[in-house]
């Protein structure tokens, strides 16, 4: 490569927070049109640097150059201006508006005072072309799904004339064949002169996409290299320091015969139709489809968070009916959420608070009020079985990793020793060390006998842990696949629906 | 080693840190107290301190309620117009059923109003600054339709006016009877099913829900308990005024909300409890005595009362922000 100067460097950037050193001389620099991946276990750094590069935060140490000149990020607005755009996992757009008046918010062409909306559709139109993007600048935003919502962004990032796009964990809620289309965007934008800086936790994506990977550990680099110099292997020991063997492990046992759940017509308008399955004792069956097939809606139903128009739900032979999750917890099902931070725990609380909410009953005293001692004792017990990784029973869980987060979820749910645990999209967001503790509990729980659900996204995960899967396209079970069957290609097809 | 020397160290000053941000308020409350009792000689007797709670009394039971539906995310700004209402139906019945009867129909009428404003805001999941805005003119004009817009008059009589004014060993009922609400309504939050519960919603009520917690169930106990509360605020009230006039309890609202946000209960929702609420009471007891001592008009009293609740949602605000920037 010749000597092409770099256009962002950022040297020997440290960040403390009270009691926290978030980021300890981290060094990393992007040349032009160059992709540019941070990998690295929750909490090892990632998100303090973008924050620092976006303006969100200010770098306590270390100097950050653009073009070779030292600059000083004064906050989001001054980063877009100097060319760094940020798309979060999260979107910024607004959901009303169309989607050219997302493109253009804050500066629409105006003539006269007023909106010139024929070109600010020709304009968002001819952006769309450019990055070779299918989509329609008179939609409403609203009406996209997912993916395209990260198109628009990246459009929308671009049409400011961004030198450098920070994309974090764009995949976490798209399916693999949109991801795939989000790539070649990538490589246009790439092509056209503009660096992305790419977080993500699926390894396999950065082998795709990226040109240079640095890892950071405990706020520290680890290790710059050269994708193509390096494996995910590697990647994985850098990340935690240590060696974890196959992400998934054996799947050395059967599940039994005797049916636990049966579901028959499951039906909700709209939402899906006619979902009809056994779950036995000691299986893991998977949900499979792409994000808004219905899948998470058809599990919700099962746990009462969703309503049944119709449909017969038996468990352990008998009928039952659940409509909301106080009855779902009765009839013996647990239900972890796929929305960490707004379902499945109290970031308020403690870790002690989170762990023994559905066990209060079991920890009173004869005058019927809680226990701080049988509490704290249940508490910790939990905290000791599922390792979860706190300082004590008393930390706020938000100050958690995403992983130990997790797992005080998990403690929760399945601290009522339910007969069915279904879990929505288990993993996501959770760093490897943690990915592979989650999936051993999971196992153990089923080789223990409980009858599993799980609907993910990641196709490596859904392979690797279910005996059965269910594809889900557009509200309707598509097609079965049993162990032996299981591969990538064969799900993609049949949940986008080309078999 | 000597990282994690460092660390320790960090940790008991980050510990040291949160202990003084999480006490500011009974730093204030000290502050106060102290140059209360340096500036003025009036200010540090007997005779004074028990005065100062005699008055805030009747505020610290209904500040109790309110820091109960301030926990569970919400509001009541009809707790005035309950407390009116049921001191209203109390004084009026005696005469017909003695005080015994009156008592019972205060806690009644107090609760009844508080399963009103808790259907509609925890069954229905009607806006709660809405219906308690709505309930407190619907209270008020029922009150003023009863009493016909008399100046009513409790019977005089010794044993109900025992909470209001007599002592016990030299000590004021009214302040134990404070107390004993007090600690009671801590037990409730703290060590409770239920009082556990209100904070998960508070915090999060999503979470509770997926949780098999019956959210709606928990919000209109909730405001049930701020009726109850009332209630009893009421027979307080009667029993240390035996004349009273519908409206007069109006500006309560106002000052009870001050003692719960003064004293560090979050306005969003699941944190906070009686011990801060205590705290606000003194604070707010103490401000309003001393300007009863240094004879500040009341006009400026009133100013005084408005920059306070300012200074309180302020410092609310900045507990948020503190608590998002350690998200």
């Amino acid at each position: 490569m010749p000597e092409q100067k770099y256009l962002l460097e950022m040297i020997d950037i440290s960040k403390s927070f009270p009691g926290v050193k978030a980021l300890d001389g981290v060094t990393f620099k992007l040349r032009e049109g160059q992709v540019f991946a941070i990998v690295g276990e929750n909490g090892a750094g990632k998100s303090t640097l973008i924050k620092i590069l976006s303006g969100s935060y200010t770098n306590d140490h270390g100097q950050i150059k653009i073009n070779g000149r030292e600059i000083y990020i004064r906050n989001p607005m001054h980063a877009m201006q100097l060319g760094i755009n940020t798309i979060y996992q999260e979107t910024s757009l607004v959901p009303e508006m169309t989607v050219a008046e997302n493109i253009f918010l804050g500066r629409q062409p105006i003539k006269g005072g007023r909106i010139q909306w024929q070109k600010m559709y020709d304009d968002a139109a001819r952006i769309f072309s450019d990055l070779s993007m299918e989509l329609d600048p008179r939609a409403k935003t609203i009406d996209l799904s997912a993916a395209q919502h990260q198109l628009l962004e990246i459009a929308k990032a671009f049409s400011r004339e961004a030198k450098i796009i920070i994309m974090d964990e764009p995949t976490a809620s798209i399916t693999e064949e949109d991801t795939e289309n989000l790539f070649n965007i990538i490589k246009n934008i790439v092509k056209k002169g503009t660096s992305v800086i790419y977080i993500s936790h699926r390894l396999k994506e950065i082998f795709q996409i990226a040109d240079m990977v640095t890892v950071l550990r405990d706020g520290k680099t680890v290790t710059t290299k050269k994708v193509k110099d390096t494996s995910e292997n590697d990647i994985v020991k850098y990340m935690i320091g240590r060696d974890i063997g196959d992400i998934f492990g054996e799947k050395s046992y059967e599940a039994t015969d005797e049916v636990i759940l049966q579901a028959k017509n499951l039906t909700s308008m709209g939402l899906f139709n006619d979902i009809s399955f056994n779950l036995k004792k000691g299986e893991i069956l998977g949900f499979s489809g792409l994000v808004g097939a219905g899948r998470s809606e058809i599990v919700r139903s099962i746990f009462g968070l969703e309503r049944l128009e119709s449909g017969k739900i038996y468990i352990d032979g008998q009928e039952v009916k659940i409509r909301n999750s106080t009855d779902g917890i009765n009839k013996g099902l647990a239900f972890v959420s796929e929305d960490r931070r707004i379902e499945s725990i109290i970031q308020g609380f403690t870790v002690r608070e989170n762990i023994t909410l559905l066990l209060l009953r079991q920890i009173l005293t004869r005058a019927g009020l809680i226990s701080a001692r049988k509490e704290a004792r249940l508490a910790r017990k939990y905290v000791e079985d599922f390792s979860v990784k706190t300082p004590s029973i008393e930390q706020l869980v938000m100050n958690l990793s995403g992983g130990n987060q997790q797992k005080v979820a998990l403690a929760k749910c399945l601290s009522t020793s339910p007969k069915i645990f279904i879990l929505d999209e288990p993993t996501k967001g959770i760093d490897v060390g943690a990915k592979k503790e989650i999936h051993t509990l999971i196992k153990e729980l089923a080789r223990s006998g409980m009858g599993i659900i799980i609907v993910s996204s990641e196709l490596p995960e859904i392979i690797g842990m279910c005996h059965r899967v269910l594809v889900i396209r557009e509200g309707k079970l598509i097609k079965e696949f049993k162990k032996s069957e299981l591969n990538e290609e064969d799900l993609m097809h049949t949940a986008v629906g080309n078999v | 080693m000597n990282e994690t020397k460092v660390a320790d160290k960090s940790n008991i000053k980050k510990g040291f840190a949160r202990f003084f941000f999480s006490q500011a308020m009974l730093l204030v409350l000290i502050i106060l107290f102290v140059a209360m009792s340096l500036s003025s000689d009036l200010f540090l007797t007997t005779n004074n301190i028990y005065n100062l709670f005699r008055q805030v009394a009747i505020l610290g039971v209904m500040a109790c309620g309110m820091t109960v539906v301030i926990i569970g995310k919400g509001i009541d700004l009809s707790a005035a117009a309950i407390v009116g209402l049921a001191a209203v139906a109390n004084v009026m019945l005696q005469p017909y059923g003695g005080y015994f009867l009156g008592v019972f129909v205060a806690i009644l009428v107090g609760t009844v109003c508080g399963f009103i404003n808790g259907y509609f805001i925890g069954k229905v999941r009607a806006n709660f600054i809405i219906v308690t805005l709505a309930t407190q003119i619907l209270f008020t004009a029922t009150a003023l339709i009863i009493s016909e817009g008399r100046n009513l008059t409790s019977k005089p009589d010794r044993i109900y006016s025992f909470i209001g004014n007599e002592s016990v060993f030299g000590f004021p009922v009214i302040i134990i009877f404070l107390i004993v609400t007090m600690i009671i309504t801590g037990i409730l939050l703290q060590r409770t099913i239920a009082g556990r519960r209100l904070y998960a919603v508070g915090l999060n009520d999503n979470a509770a829900l997926v949780s098999g917690i019956n959210t709606s169930n928990v919000i209109m106990g909730s405001y049930v308990i701020n009726g109850f509360l009332c209630g009893v605020a009421s027979i307080v009230m009667t029993s240390r005024i035996p004349r009273i006039r519908v409206g007069q309890t109006a500006p309560y609202l106002f000052d009870v909300i001050t003692i719960v946000v003064l004293g560090g209960t979050a306005l969003t929702g699941g944190i906070g409890g009686i011990y801060k609420t205590a705290i606000g009471l003194c604070i707010f007891g103490i401000i309003n005595n001393s300007m009863a001592i240094l004879a500040i008009p009341y006009e400026y009293q009133q100013l005084i009362k408005g920059i306070i609740l300012i200074l309180a949602v302020l410092y609310d605000e900045f507990n948020r922000r503190k608590r998002l920037l350690y998200q």
